[in-house]
């Protein structure tokens, strides 16, 4: 293990020198007892504790060995001690031996004790396991804050041998009692007597923020720039006034202002409100959205009702959707919550995503957007997302095997300016950039570039409503493509298409979907086609299939819900330039179209039921 | 004797001093071979940071995550790739250090100095001469990490949703830790120093 460097050796050598001073000087001892063979039978000149301090054993028992002193040697009391001694120290055991005394007639017992064989010492092992706790404290916490349990726990520590994990056990446990209104941290600390320590558990209360933030007071939202912290309770006021903001007085009906006035002076009714917004979005048709809104009147007691109607633009936000999604061999993601972060234009997202890439990427996602540039047909976006990039062990040895792609990146910063245009609320098209920078792993760190161009058409016929059924169809195409030409390290074409379908008939939904794409080129990574997590081909997990992704996919699935249960057909084929195309199936069975279990229905080895679950919106 | 002197010289003077610790202190693998593995060493190389030092100092355990990866030329082809992991603590009494290397074997050392259990963690990450070209150059990177222990954070807080958000808010997560990097080369096989 070690050979080379001088300093080193000096170090090492000195340490070794000590060593072996030590062992030679116990080898000697031994010797030395076996040489002069002391009779078995002379008086107790001397007994002593060799290989840890006295301080270890109790008062008691040192007394008990002192008091072997003076008298004959007793080599059934000799072993008796030994056997307290192991009894005292954990993991150690204890034997006597006799020495020579000043003469012949007297001997010397030690009572040499050493580090079982059998004791734990496992790799992780801390050099500090061998000193006894001598007490255990709990600073920034009293005594009645935290539960019996784990005081009764903390003290059976005392005295014995540091138990790293046990320690780790009970900071653990104290972190989940105070369900981060604290956090606790341990330190070990040397004791007051030699070869003791102490184990000490600092509490510190955690931020006002952090508290505050985690479901505790934030009771509100903060879509359209409205945050409150708590929602006041206003079912006992008087309705001062009632206002539509938004669009002219003659938009609506003579009918329905009048019953919307006629709420004045009454005491505030959630259900009236609610019934007269549904008549306002029916009056408004599709165009708007309506939302209501309680503020303080300007008396006491009394509240003012506003209607906020805001024309819907034609062109969808484009800010990355909300998900949580759970995969039970890939984990979680959360997306979470970008629209309208502060006021109209600005969105932020915060992603931790490991479902939609073969990457998982965290970070964030700012976007300045405007849907209604002047006019309802256009709009745009401009992107900042930096992302810290996590590999999957399967992606990570399959590397290797695709060379072109340069190996894998550790983050992920992009900047992606776009321009939209929409001919009606049913059909626009995109276009703009998508300059990205990535960083590589190795073998050293550095800089590589994705600049790509994007061109994009949508489609999307909104819920067509007959009686009972609805009826909506959506459908996209895109393409991405990378040249050297504008500054790309890599050079592609993308092109996806995906089309869905969703008919509802009472009870009964029917959804058919189909996808499919294909890369030309050398694409990075985050381009790269993925089949097998929440959404497509269920059940199968992306890493066993194809852990960089594929250059080629299609995707169908077929889902059937009646009420909140569901069961789905899955099926898909991903493959990589000149490899060969394996077409993968896989059923299953959803509730609430949110969560589910899945089988693959080919597959071939250990291929298991899969849970899953995703939330979007 | 009056020395002067003008912005124009100080100026370069002072951006040299400043310099120098960057070029004395650089960090640079020194392999050599030992029977049939090759072992790192780098003679400048600090693995203990100060926060590990610090948790170290407080009685914990710190673990380091080594990657060595031997490629054909710099950021070439991989010839091979090589996983270890250090793991070190601080004798509280002794005040000495002691270090495990966890594999391939498991070995251990302990009452010695920092620098000591230093280089002995690191000249124990071999590299099996069989994968290195024997007529041509290599070369080496080691890509190194302290592995973050939550033992020793806020507090286990990836098993929930509020814990997955503070991870991402406060970036305090494994992945987020430096990731240092030494490479040296090309090294050629025989030119390495042979030990015995």
């Amino acid at each position: 293990m070690y050979n080379g460097r001088p300093i080193a050796i000096q170090n090492i050598m000195k340490n070794l020198t000590l060593f072996f001073l030590v062992l030679i000087a116990s080898v000697s001892a031994v010797m030395g007892q076996t040489q002069t063979a002391a009779s078995s039978t002379g008086i107790v000149e001397r007994a002593e504790i060799a290989g840890i301090a006295n301080q270890r054993l109790s008062a008691d028992l040192r007394d008990a060995i002192q008091k072997l002193a003076g008298q004959r040697y007793d080599a059934v009391a000799a072993e008796q001690l030994a056997n307290r001694i192991q009894g005292e120290v954990p993991g150690m055991v204890a034997a006597p031996r006799i020495l020579a005394g000043a003469d012949a007639a007297h001997v010397r017992v030690v009572f040499v004790v050493a580090r079982s064989s059998s004791a734990p010492a496992g790799p992780d092992s801390n050099v500090n396991s061998q000193y006894t706790v001598e007490a255990v404290e709990v600073k920034g916490l009293e005594r009645s804050q935290y539960s019996t349990a784990i005081y009764e726990d903390m003290q059976k520590m005392v005295g014995q041998m540091l138990d790293n994990n046990l320690v780790e056990d009970i900071r653990s446990r104290l972190n989940s009692e105070f369900r981060k209104q604290y956090y606790v941290k341990q330190k070990i600390e040397r004791g007051s007597m030699p070869e003791h320590v102490k184990v000490v558990f600092e509490a510190e209360r955690t931020s006002w923020l952090f508290r505050a933030t985690l479901g505790r007071v934030m009771d509100g939202n903060m879509r359209n720039g409205n945050f409150e912290l708590h929602t006041p309770n206003r079912d006992k006021d008087t309705v001062e006034s009632v206002e539509i903001k938004g669009i002219p007085r003659s938009r609506l009906s003579d009918s329905l202002n009048s019953e919307l006035q006629k709420m004045v002076g009454k005491q505030v009714d959630q259900l009236e409100i609610d019934h007269l917004l549904g008549k306002l979005k029916s009056e408004l048709k599709q165009d708007y959205e309506v939302s209501k809104h309680l503020d303080g009147g300007t008396k006491a007691s009394q509240t003012r009702v506003r209607y906020q109607v805001e024309l819907i633009p034609w062109l969808p936000a484009r800010t990355p959707e909300g998900v949580f999604a759970y995969h039970q061999k890939q984990g979680l993601t959360v997306v979470c919550c970008g629209e309208d972060f502060i006021g109209k234009y600005l969105t932020l997202n915060v992603a931790f995503d490991g479902d939609s890439l073969t990457e998982r990427y965290k970070g964030l996602n700012i976007g300045v957007e405007s849907r209604h540039l002047g006019t309802r047909h256009l709009g745009a976006r401009v992107e900042f997302t930096t992302y810290g990039i996590q590999w999957k062990n399967q992606s990570r040895l399959a590397v290797g095997s695709v060379p072109a792609l340069g190996g894998l990146y550790r983050s992920r910063e992009t900047v992606a300016p776009s321009l939209a245009y929409a001919f009606n609320r049913h059909v626009y098209v995109t276009g703009g950039a998508n300059l990205a920078e990535i960083e590589m792993e190795g073998p050293s760190t550095h800089w590589r570039s994705v600049h790509e161009g994007v061109a994009s058409i949508h489609y999307d016929s909104k819920q067509i409503k007959r009686g009972e059924s609805s009826y909506q169809s959506i459908a996209s195409y895109e393409v991405r493509t990378g040249a050297r030409n504008i500054g790309s390290s890599f050079s592609f074409t993308r092109h996806t298409l995906d089309h869905s379908s969703t008919v509802k008939a009472g009870k009964n939904t029917l959804r058919l979907s189909v996808m499919g794409g294909k890369i030309t080129g050398n694409a990075p990574l985050f381009e790269r086609f993925t089949l097998g997590n929440t959404e497509t081909l269920r059940g199968w997990n992306k890493y066993d299939i194809a852990p960089l992704g594929g250059d080629h996919v299609w995707h169908t699935s077929a889902a059937y819900r009646f009420s909140d249960v569901g069961v789905f057909f899955d099926q898909g084929a991903i493959w990589g330039n000149g490899a060969a195309r394996k077409t993968r199936r896989s059923v299953g069975l959803t509730l609430g179209n949110t969560i589910g279990i899945a089988m693959p229905l080919n597959c071939e080895g250990h291929c298991g039921v899969t849970f899953f679950a995703n939330f979007k919106g | 004797m009056t020395i002067r002197l003008g912005f124009g010289r100080l100026l370069p003077m002072l951006l040299a001093a400043m310099m120098f610790p960057l070029f004395a202190g650089a960090q640079s693998l020194k392999p050599y071979a030992e029977g049939d593995q090759l072992h790192l060493g780098s003679p400048n190389l600090r693995l203990l940071s100060l926060e590990a030092k610090q948790q170290l100092r407080n009685g914990a355990t710190v673990t380091y995550a080594f990657r060595v990866t031997v490629s054909g030329a710099r950021n070439g082809e991989v010839r091979g790739s090589f996983t270890y992991h250090c793991v070190f603590s601080f004798d509280l009494w002794e005040e000495r250090y002691k270090v495990s290397r966890r594999e391939p074997g498991y070995r251990s050392a302990s009452h010695l100095s920092q620098s000591a259990a230093e280089s002995l963690c690191l000249e124990s990450l071999l590299v099996p001469i069989s994968i290195l070209p024997a007529d041509r150059g290599f070369w080496i990177s080691l890509a190194y990490q302290m592995e973050d222990k939550r033992s020793d954070g806020n507090g286990d807080t990836s098993s929930s949703i509020p814990g997955i958000l503070v991870d991402i808010f406060s970036r305090r997560t494994k992945d987020s830790l430096p990731i240092d990097l030494v490479e040296g080369g090309p090294f050629r096989l025989t030119d390495l120093r042979k030990a015995r």
